[in-house]
């Protein structure tokens, strides 16, 4: 049972290649689509048009280490939802973006799924154009959880695609995001 | 089995991390015999006579031993609302109804609520002719000791019926030197009141709350329209999400007054709206105009000006205060044209004379500063206390009888411990 389980696992995590090393330093870009996944804040008096399907974009530096969870940094740009808005007095539109700044675990399952997870802030942005336009900020904590699928890997370099869950929970925002991510490796010891 | 041990840890955080909603609903009250043919509305001088200091002798246990009964009038809608209020000794609950007659029986429905819980209920009450009813209809007779007796019942909501029974035992102690402050304009969002902090709905229930005064804050818009707002952001404690988000200060009164609803769906008032409320629909003889933002303070100045002159024309007695809470406010005051002569309320003992400021709002927490109290007074100044919620702190400051008035979340019991006295 043993030697079964300990061959199961080699094959879960195999051996390192020749050019994993121990230690890895790289940065990931990412774009792809969100959608937003909870109930959206809008007036509940005034008739509205609400879109919850954004583009969604992300950044990341990752340090993985000899042991199987890898540190990371992400930020990015993404959108909650947006809406339209007709009252008596004017129309408008009301767009809500965030630029996430989150420190995430990160361990591979098996040779090419992995899941991450963490957490962070959210530097949050409301955009309204009624009546005259208003840029106002905000910060609310939040976290992040998410699993990604590796497409390609050569060298340095790799693609993958990733599922992940944004979570603005100070302010109850959340979306779920599908992007392809390109990585890149520069750095092993 | 570690991961079982993480397992069940990681539900609990889950688990304990649903937020339960409270709320303290305010109960319908159906009483048929309230609202049966013959009945009529209790008029004012009638319902004046009833004001007073009452023994309870039946649900004391769940009131307390007195409550003090208080006839307020409000215009709502056009038309003159009257409310009979009790203040009531146990736990910072009151009662707030109104009243009908038959030629007979003075009938009197309404509900009460706790504030240290939710707990709310239904009250009905009568005035049984030989008992109360003949002697207050006369309005040449004097009212003495044991000479009302209202009985009826109470109920929590889903419960049974239990009684309720008040005696009559001495007029309320007159309020004219004493001033009972309504926090927020009567109360806080978080209370669960029937209406948001910072209200028009929230000053017009101050009086049955026992207020005789109000304190507001007031925040400046991007175009410079003074709002009453306590917060200095949006945010779903006190407006019903929306997507607008940050500082307040950075929408216009328009944007505001169209799009943002307070929790409970009442639009952020204007300081001129708020102060129109006070001056034509309520008792309320004294503002505190708390300021809670960096800036000129002309404007509200000029709208502090422009409402001491309305109610001198009426004849109403109406204070009204600036707020000084702190160096950056009092800077800005002193940035006004004749400040010396600028009626307002300095929370900084030491820069009262300094600004020539009216009154003193002294933190509780300081205890009873009677040397500098009577200092202050010796001057023709005033001090008001805030924010006293605590009962027992509640009735020692007011027992100490030198106060000028209480500033409280809880108005009621402010109310209860001043109008039944040491």
């Amino acid at each position: 049972m043993f030697e079964y389980t300990s061959g199961y696992s080699q094959e879960l995590f195999p051996k390192e290649n020749k050019n994993s090393g121990l230690f890895e330093l790289s940065v990931e870009a990412g774009a792809g689509g969100s959608y937003y996944s909870t109930k959206p804040n809008v007036p509940l008096h005034l008739e509205t048009n609400v879109s919850k399907i954004s583009e969604a974009f992300s950044f990341r530096i990752n340090w993985k280490t000899d042991h199987r969870l890898s540190i990371s940094v992400e930020s990015g740009l993404i959108k909650f939802y947006s809406y339209t808005i007709n009252s008596k007095n004017a129309e408008g539109d009301l767009k809500i973006s965030a630029i996430p700044l989150l420190v995430e675990f990160a361990m591979p399952l098996t040779k090419k799924f992995q899941i991450r997870a963490g957490a962070g802030s959210y530097f949050q942005t409301t955009e309204l154009n009624y009546l005259g336009k208003v840029r106002s900020n905000s910060v609310g904590l939040g976290w992040i959880a998410g699993g990604s699928y590796s497409l390609f890997s050569k060298d340095n370099n790799s693609f993958y695609c990733e599922l992940k869950w944004m979570d603005s929970a100070e302010s109850q925002q959340a979306i779920m995001v599908l992007q392809l991510s390109y990585k890149y490796t520069f750095f092993r010891w | 089995m570690k991961r079982k041990f993480i397992a069940i840890i990681f539900s609990g955080i889950l688990f304990t991390s649903c937020e339960k909603e409270f709320t303290a609903l305010v109960p319908e009250n159906n009483w048929d015999e309230f609202t049966a043919a013959g009945t009529s509305p209790l008029s004012d001088s009638i319902g004046k006579r009833i004001e007073g200091v009452y023994e309870i002798s039946k649900g004391d246990a769940m009131f307390g031993g007195s409550v003090a009964l208080k006839w307020v009038w409000t215009i709502e809608n056009s038309d003159t609302v009257y409310t009979l209020s009790g203040f009531f000794e146990k736990d910072n609950s009151y009662f707030i109804a109104s009243g009908r007659r038959t030629d007979s029986i003075i009938l009197v429905n309404g509900y009460y609520r706790k504030m240290v819980n939710t707990e709310t209920g239904v009250v009905r009450l009568k005035i049984e002719y030989e008992k109360g009813t003949l002697l207050i209809s006369d309005l040449s007779k004097p009212i003495g000791s044991d000479s009302i007796i209202i009985t009826g019942n109470f109920s929590q909501i889903g419960t049974e019926l239990d009684s309720l029974q008040f005696i009559y035992k001495r007029p309320l102690r007159d309020d004219s030197n004493f001033l009972i402050l309504a926090h927020r304009c009567g109360g806080r969002t978080s209370d669960l009141l029937p209406a948001a902090e910072n209200s028009v709905n929230m000053v017009l229930l101050s009086t049955k709350l026992g207020a005789t005064g109000i304190e507001l804050d007031v925040r400046m818009t991007s175009d410079e329209v003074p709002i009453v707002y306590h917060d200095e952001t949006l945010n779903d404690r006190l407006i019903q999400p929306n997507g607008m988000m940050g500082n307040i200060a950075n929408y216009s009164y328009a944007q505001i007054r169209d799009l943002v609803r307070l929790t409970d769906g009442q639009t952020i008032p204007s300081l001129r709206e708020i102060l129109d409320v006070v001056l034509l629909q309520t008792s309320l003889r004294f503002v505190w105009l708390d300021v809670k933002y960096y800036g000129s303070l002309q404007l509200v100045y000029e709208i502090q000006q422009e409402y001491l002159l309305k109610a001198s024309q009426m004849n109403r007695d109406l204070v009204l205060l600036i707020g000084i809470p702190d160096q950056d406010v009092q800077q800005n005051f002193i940035a006004l044209p004749d400040y010396l002569n600028i009626p307002s309320l300095n929370e900084r003992y030491d820069e009262i004379i300094n600004v020539n400021s009216n009154a003193w709002g002294a933190p509780w927490s300081l205890g009873v500063m009677r040397p500098e109290i009577e200092s202050l007074h010796s001057i023709g100044k005033k001090v008001y206390v805030w924010t006293l919620d605590s009962p027992a702190f509640i009735e020692q400051y007011v027992s100490e009888n030198i106060y000028d008035g209480i500033l409280s979340n809880y108005p009621c019991k402010v109310a209860h411990s001043y109008y039944v006295g040491p």
